[in-house]
């Protein structure tokens, strides 16, 4: 520690507050006061209490992007999280080909939403995709589908794009394992434990924190997801894939009407911060077993 | 596995054995989904992006009777991909030099100055990794309109920089906090400055969380669509997402062409990620489980 003066002080850290007054805090003090008012971007804002809220609560497109994100919610929290805990269950115990398989399952999280989408859309083409051709090859001479349009398997399809892509659950999970000592394994081995046995009784307990951390990324993942909607099925058909931020982005590009969307945009973070409380009052989280 | 576990394993039943071996084929089954979900849709796109469009349409699954890099050509010549890539390039590199430069600055001073408010200022700058970035789009549109630089680059890396606080803060301070203290000391002793200090001792030491953030936060901004959909409107302002965008809405006849903007916009991620690998995988782990 050393203790410059109050100059030094000043010019280190001026940039990183200048930053966040003009990208975080100032953003988010108008985006709470501005949802209680009627605002179009070039008149006055004019306060009219709950009624964004009021009006948003009854819209049947928002009521179906809320149900949605439930659902999202607990696709992530009880398939993406548990499958990406499992992957790194698998290759934490070495076996051939372990550093290539986790060096590949991080290349989608590389390439971003956008191409991620892009590639998925190629993937549902009806003519030229892939899914469809493989199902045809399998002896399904006329099955044709477009999966992203009909709206039996439209919500699927969207939510195959991110559900498998779990590597950053699985890297964090790992490095968690390889802290554990092996001598706990090993001694359990020893009393007749089988490898199964080892995983649930002794290492799933033990990762237990780090799952619950990775929930509350996923989670806050799949509610702020935006892209895989807005350029796939922009949230149809007939409100199936409907989205938060997607019903935002609509109203502000398309009628400037900018409280309803900053009352969207509050909606969002306090969906956001509840499921954040709510996952770390279910894993105490915060205490790692190696404090 | 410790020796005393390895002659527990040789003196197993068949029972046993048999277990191994299911053990086995399971953790292998689990590699292959993953290896298979992660590679062969890019596999498909690239191999794709070289067929003819009739060859596309005619079957998803041939290969190309030729490779053909006319698709490649249209996606240069027509959608200007030549000119957004420019734009994407000039924006991730501005955006990840600024940031390093002054979140180095800010994690320097929250990790080695005394200050009354130190405690204070880290929780502030930290707790912009609560606030999802998409709640803040109009408020952020309204401060880039009203400092004039709606459609320009220089919007793009503003709101970016803003973006890659969180991640690079958390890597950085934890990184320096954990770098030894005695170069710098004997630095202050012989009576360096504390800006010569910074740069001449601190930030070489810091080299590797430096270039974990650089990737990540060059990532962020390349696979960037929403503000970036919001901030500009000329065709030299626009990034490579929207391009993708564009291209879907625009040639949907053209599927080699739609391909091969696809291979064009990824290639850099995949060169990045390869030459980067364990620098990539070492801030994601690290920056996710700040939360």
């Amino acid at each position: 520690m050393i203790k410059p003066g109050r100059l030094w002080i000043v010019l280190f850290l001026l940039p990183a507050l200048a930053m966040f007054l003009l990208v975080y805090l100032g953003p988010l003090v108008t985006a709470v006061t501005t949802s209680f008012t009627k605002w179009n971007g070039v008149q006055a804002p004019q306060f009219i209490g709950l009624d964004n809220y009021l009006r948003l609560a009854t819209s049947a497109k928002f009521q179906a992007a809320f149900v949605n994100s439930i659902k999202w919610v607990l696709a992530a929290a009880f398939i993406h999280v548990p499958f990406g805990v499992l992957v790194a269950l698998v290759l934490f115990k070495r076996p051939r080909g372990w550093r290539f398989t986790r060096a590949v399952f991080m290349i989608p999280n590389v390439l971003g939403w956008t191409a991620l989408s892009m590639l998925f859309i190629f993937i549902y083409l009806p003519d030229a995709g892939i899914l469809n051709g493989l199902i045809q090859l399998l002896g399904f001479r006329d099955f044709n589908r477009n999966w992203l349009y009909e709206p039996g398997s439209a919500f699927t399809a969207v939510t195959m794009i991110w559900l498998f892509f779990a590597a950053v659950i699985t890297l964090i999970t790992m490095s968690e394992l390889m802290a554990i000592p092996d001598s706990l394994g090993d001694s359990a081995r020893i009393d007749g434990a089988s490898p199964l046995q080892v995983d649930l009784y002794i290492n799933l307990p033990l990762i237990r924190p780090i799952v619950g951390t990775g929930i509350v990324i996923a989670v806050t993942a799949v509610l702020k997801a935006f892209e895989i909607i807005f350029l796939t099925t922009g949230g149809g058909p007939g409100n199936r894939t409907q989205n938060i931020s997607v019903i935002m982005v609509n109203r502000l590009l398309n009628s400037q009407e900018y409280g309803y969307a900053n009352a969207l945009a509050v909606v969002l973070l306090v969906m956001g911060m509840v499921a954040v409380l709510l996952v770390q009052w279910l894993f105490r989280l915060g205490r790692s077993y190696r404090e | 596995m410790s020796s005393r576990a390895a002659e527990q394993v040789a003196l197993r039943t068949p029972h046993e054995r048999f277990a191994d071996g299911a053990a086995a084929l399971f953790r292998y089954a689990v590699m292959g989904f993953v290896i298979a979900i992660s590679v062969l849709p890019l596999v498909w796109v690239v191999v794709s992006s070289l067929e003819t469009n009739a060859e596309i349409l005619s079957s998803a699954l041939n290969l190309p009777a030729q490779p053909s890099l006319k698709g490649y050509a249209t996606a240069f010549r027509f959608a200007r991909l030549d000119l957004k890539f420019v734009t994407s390039l000039i924006v991730a590199v501005s955006t990840t030099t600024i940031s390093l430069l002054i979140y180095s600055l800010a994690a320097y001073a929250l990790s080695r100055f005394r200050f009354r408010l130190r405690t204070l200022v880290f929780t502030l700058l930290i707790s912009s990794i609560l606030i999802p970035v998409n709640t803040m789009v109009q408020p952020v549109y309204a401060v880039v309109l009203r400092l004039g630089l709606y459609d320009t680059k220089a919007a793009l890396i503003l709101v970016y920089t803003g973006f890659a606080m969180p991640l690079c803060l958390f890597v950085l301070r934890s990184y320096m906090m954990h770098l030894p203290y005695e170069m710098e000391e004997s630095a202050y002793l012989e009576g360096a400055s504390v800006p010569r200090t910074f740069w001449r001792i601190m930030l070489p030491l810091t080299q590797p969380a430096l270039v974990s953030s650089a990737v990540l936060t060059f990532l962020g901004s390349w696979n960037e669509l929403l503000y970036a959909l919001l901030l500009t409107s000329s065709e030299h302002n626009r990034t490579l997402p929207l391009a993708m965008r564009y291209f879907m809405q625009q040639f949907t006849f053209d599927f080699s062409a739609m391909f091969a903007a696809l291979v064009i916009y990824v290639v850099p991620s995949i060169i990045l990620y390869i030459l980067l690998q364990e620098k990539i995988m070492s801030g994601i782990a690290a920056g996710a489980v700040k939360e």
